[in-house]
């Protein structure tokens, strides 16, 4: 189930809700858990057994990793750590990976005549690479000691399967929400504040993500040769804003989400096209993830206290793994070799020591948001071959072209037009802040969110499932 | 945020997201808007908790319940109208507020040889049953766009529609009379009065009228003239294509009401089980001063031919019309099999995909005597080992054996046709094979798509394959073989 659809707003919501807050604070945990694990079969299915292994494992592991850390054991911290990252990092091997990594052995083999490994393809359970990563990170912080371990199952069972960020984020470190899931409470301005960033999160998916993701689908799904720079560029444009705002705004939907329900999770974004650098960039895009790989990846690899040259290779590797992460696809991997690089030119040519003064802002802006658009090329496309050839049509060959192959509608441009200046608008610009999800909204702001946006985003969501046929072609 | 502005903000969320369901408790539903039954919830069951299908169905069957859903669709559809796109692509938005089915605009260029295709085939098909001492009318019913290009402002750029029409005509100039265009007669008719509904996909009765003449007078001169046709009466629906937009708008459009002196009719409306398709039954009496089309006729048509119906009702001395072309259900078969002519009225933008796909082929089952079928027992007798069929493990036929046909033989100088009748558990395609050499391909077969669910016959055509080849039959999935035949017509 995913929240801008009817199921969700209309008829999940308002019962969980209901449930949660009619019955005593003392199941309120019961309560999220069970409708998290409603929510993860909607469109998960037997899948959650799979989420179920992940719990077991690391709640019994948390124990482990507990003693480990009481009596200053290494070895047993070491062993409930190995065991976590070897479970779940095995769960998503297999899941995630394992039908590229069978299918690119097989490939090799063929070509020097070997035989190849008979295979079934896996499917992939939604979320995984989030409840993996947060279930991880509760062995870890316990045997780091940075929080304490989860006695009750079912506290345990809900942080790990609670559905706001179940499959989609924020990734919420425990430590970050341990002391929030055993006693938590809601205030009235949690409850509003809560609701507008949950419709702000909502509007951002469906009018503006949606929106111009049709002009990005056709660019993209265009043939190698038929695409003209200027469609190319638009729908180049059109992904830029749509994985943004589609990103985001899930990150915001989660995030009201938690607040109306007493959680304070992690920020993921800020406003990250406004950076001025690829290393800015990456403190404002996708932030938990980042903080993740950083605080149990890069700073455990020695993070840049080792020497330059080790730093490089810790970044590079570091980035190597968060574009895998993303999907099992050399795009991915590529995406994140082509970040990995960049941070190091940057840091090789003191770009990085830029990053505290406001001089060339922006230039730099410039820079660093035809930086990320160039990745999203290579993140967005199905190959490196097709990457390699939307690159080619970005250069104009004769003229721009016209957008006739995107076919876009009015509404979409309009879309992109605004959605594009609002995100390369200054960053003094509050309206911009707004749309970035930081920042309180004035009561202008609200109403024209609640009372309009709102509707209308609903409206979309429910006009989505309109499906008439032509009943006069039979 | 001040208490006041908080305590807002909360109620007016909770109402926003739980109204719906609060509404749907007390029993108040959303209409269907969609052209089909709201779906049904699906029925709970412990099975069921991790089955995916089951929170999809239920999914769907709250979302066609959802209170205020119409209004949600209206009012993203006037958002795109205002911003001028159509808020739903199937939709063109031509001038003056006329609407035209889309994929009638957007509309390539017909090759010669598609064009010279389809009339090929409709003259086989003719041919046929003129050798059956039986008549066979096929009529085309010109797409809106064609008749009214003046509305279709921007819309106009880059597309085939008049260049169509054009290649049709000259790929049709050596059937008619037999078939019958309506291209020239409905512009000719446009100059007087409206003939197509400004929102609606079709024809409206004047329009029906103009089709309706040229086809009674075609069949029996004279009948058409015999008698009066008044348009006054209005009646009013909802246009289609309005309601593909999403904003259902009633419009009003002409009745015909018809006076033919001495003419007796009884009207019969239905609807056929199998396929779930529409049918009139009428007869009539004629009179010294009011001729009829004498026999029986049938009339195979599409959306098209509904109002065609209405304006022919009392030329007839019996009239079958079955809005279907599925002449493969043996209930659609049985009413047309014994007409002395057959009346196929089809769309113009549908013409290339019935007479080009492998089905064209239905529209000879007619000819096929029900009595002559063959059992596929006695024709299997005779098979030998040397060809081996797919998933034989599948397979169950009448005759308990393998569907395999390697003593049968095409021969050259007839153009033949495997027949095969039979109830299939579940949709599924039936494809025929032909070799020289004992070896098959797909570039050497034709494969016909087989519904699920009541007895239906596949006509396969075997005039690619060269004299001499055997033929194989493979069934796509289990299915019962009632009978089989080679054909020629």
């Amino acid at each position: 189930m995913v929240f801008s659809s009817v199921e969700f707003l209309f008829f999940f919501l308002p019962l969980s809700f209901a449930a949660y807050y009619l019955l005593p604070n003392r199941f309120r945990n019961a309560v999220l858990l069970l409708v998290s694990l409603v929510f993860y079969s909607w469109g998960g299915g037997t899948f959650l057994l799979v989420l179920f292994v992940s719990i077991a494992v690391d709640y019994c592991l948390g124990f482990v990793a507990d003693f480990g850390h009481r009596t200053q054991k290494r070895l047993w911290r070491r062993w409930a750590v190995g065991s976590s990252v070897a479970v779940n990092i095995g769960l998503l091997a297999y899941f995630k990976y394992a039908n590229f990594f069978v299918a690119e052995f097989n490939a090799a083999t063929e070509r020097i005549g070997l035989s190849e490994i008979a295979w079934t393809s896996v499917a992939l359970p939604i979320g995984i690479s989030f409840f993996t990563f947060q279930s991880m990170s509760y062995t870890i912080d316990v045997a780091r000691g940075t929080a304490k371990h989860l006695r009750n199952p079912i506290d345990f069972a809900m942080y790990v399967a609670l559905f706001p960020q179940l499959i989609a984020g924020p990734i919420v470190r425990f430590h970050e929400l341990s002391q929030q899931i055993v006693g938590r409470f809601t205030t009235r301005d949690d409850l509003a504040l809560g609701a507008i960033r949950f419709a702000h999160g909502l509007v951002k998916k469906v009018v503006v993500a949606d929106g111009v993701a049709v002009i990005a689908d056709a660019a993209f799904a265009a043939r190698p040769g038929h695409l003209s720079a200027a469609a190319a560029w638009a729908g180049l444009l059109a992904y830029t804003i749509q994985i943004y705002f589609d990103f985001s705004g899930y990150s915001d939907m989660a995030i009201g989400l938690g607040k109306m329900f007493g959680f304070t999770f992690p920020e993921n974004f800020n406003r990250p096209y406004s950076a001025l650098s690829i290393t800015d960039f990456w403190r404002r895009w996708h932030i938990t993830l980042s903080n993740w790989f950083r605080d149990y990846l890069y700073l455990p690899l020695g993070g840049s206290r080792r020497g330059t040259r080790r730093t490089y290779l810790n970044l590079i590797f570091v980035f190597l793994v968060t574009g895998l992460w993303h999907g099992a696809n050399w795009t991915f991997v590529a995406w994140g070799a082509y970040h990995g690089v960049l941070l190091i030119l940057e840091r090789l040519t003191g770009q990085r020591a830029l990053d505290e003064r406001q001089t060339l802002t922006a230039v730099r802006r410039v820079y660093t948001f035809g930086a990320a658009m160039g990745g999203w090329v290579l993140f967005r496309s199905a190959s490196l071959p097709d990457a390699l050839g939307y690159f080619k049509a970005l250069v104009p060959r004769g003229g721009f072209g016209d957008l006739d192959i995107l076919a876009p509608s009015s509404l979409s441009l309009f879309v992109l037009f605004v959605s594009l200046a609002v995100v390369l608008a200054p960053r003094e610009f509050s309206g911009a802040r707004l749309v970035g999800g930081i920042g309180k909204p004035s009561g202008a702001a609200r109403l024209a969110l609640m009372g309009v946006a709102l509707p209308y985003a609903a409206a979309l969501i429910v006009a989505g499932s309109f499906s008439p046929f032509l009943y006069f072609q039979f | 945020m001040k208490r006041i502005t908080q305590n807002l903000v909360i109620i007016y969320f909770v109402a926003f997201i739980s109204l719906p369901l609060g509404l749907m408790a007390v029993g108040y539903e959303a209409p269907a808007v969609e052209n089909k039954d709201i779906s049904d919830f699906p029925s709970f069951d412990s099975d069921r908790i991790l089955d995916t299908t089951f929170y999809a169905d239920f999914a769907v069957a709250l979302r066609e319940r959802m209170p205020a859903r119409p209004q949600g669709i209206a009012a993203k559809a006037r958002v795109d109208l205002a911003f001028g796109d159509s808020p739903n692509p199937q939709v063109a938005i031509g001038s003056d507020g006329w609407l035209y089915l889309a994929e009638t605009v957007e509309v390539e260029c017909i090759s010669e040889d598609d064009a010279r295709l389809v009339a090929d085939r409709i003259r086989f098909i003719q041919e046929a049953y003129e050798r059956a001492q039986r008549r066979l009318l096929f009529v085309v019913a010109p797409d809106k766009a064609a008749v009214y290009p003046q509305y279709l402002g921007k819309l106009a750029e880059n597309t085939c529609i008049a260049a169509n029409v054009v290649r049709w005509e000259e790929a049709f100039a050596e059937l008619e009379p037999d078939v019958v265009l309506l291209w020239d007669d409905m512009a000719e008719a446009s100059a007087d009065s409206q003939i197509y509904h400004q929102k609606d996909t079709h024809w409206n009765a004047r329009g029906a009228a103009v089709a309706g003449e040229a086809v009674v007078e075609n069949l029996r001169p004279g009948v058409w003239g015999s008698g009066e046709r008044d348009f006054s009466g209005v009646s009013s629906f909802d246009a289609d294509l309005t309601v593909l937009m999403g904003l259902p708008t009633r419009i009003s459009a002409p009745v015909v009401s018809i006076e033919r002196p001495g003419v007796v009719s009884t009207v019969q409306a239905g609807r056929l089980d199998i396929p779930a398709a529409p049918i009139v039954r009428a007869s009539a009496t004629a009179s010294p001063e009011s001729p009829l089309v004498p026999g029986k006729t049938a009339v195979l048509h599409d959306s098209f031919g509904g109002a065609f119906v209405e304006t022919v009702l009392q030329d007839f001395e019996a009239l079958t019309a079955i809005g279907s072309f599925d002449l493969g259900y043996e209930t659609v078969l049985s009413e047309v099999r014994g007409a002395d002519a057959l009346v196929v009225m089809t769309v113009e933008r549908e013409l290339l995909a019935r007479l080009t796909g492998a089905n064209w082929t239905r529209f000879l089952l007619p000819l096929i005597d029900a009595t002559e079928l063959i059992n596929p027992g006695e024709l299997l007798s005779g098979a030998q080992g040397s060809v081996r069929l797919n998933e034989v493990s599948l397979l169950e036929t009448g005759g308990g054996r393998p569907m395999i046909f390697p003593q049968v033989t095409v021969v050259d100088d007839r153009r033949q046709f495997l027949a095969v009748t039979g109830v299939a558990n579940e949709a599924t395609v039936i494809d025929a094979f032909w070799t020289n050499d004992g070896s098959f391909s797909r570039d050497r077969s034709v494969g016909i798509r087989f519904p699920a669910g009541a007895s239906y016959t596949v006509l396969l055509d075997l005039s690619d394959a060269s004299a001499g080849s055997a033929v194989r039959v493979d069934l796509g999935s289990n299915m019962v073989v009632e009978a089989v035949r080679i054909l020629d017509f």
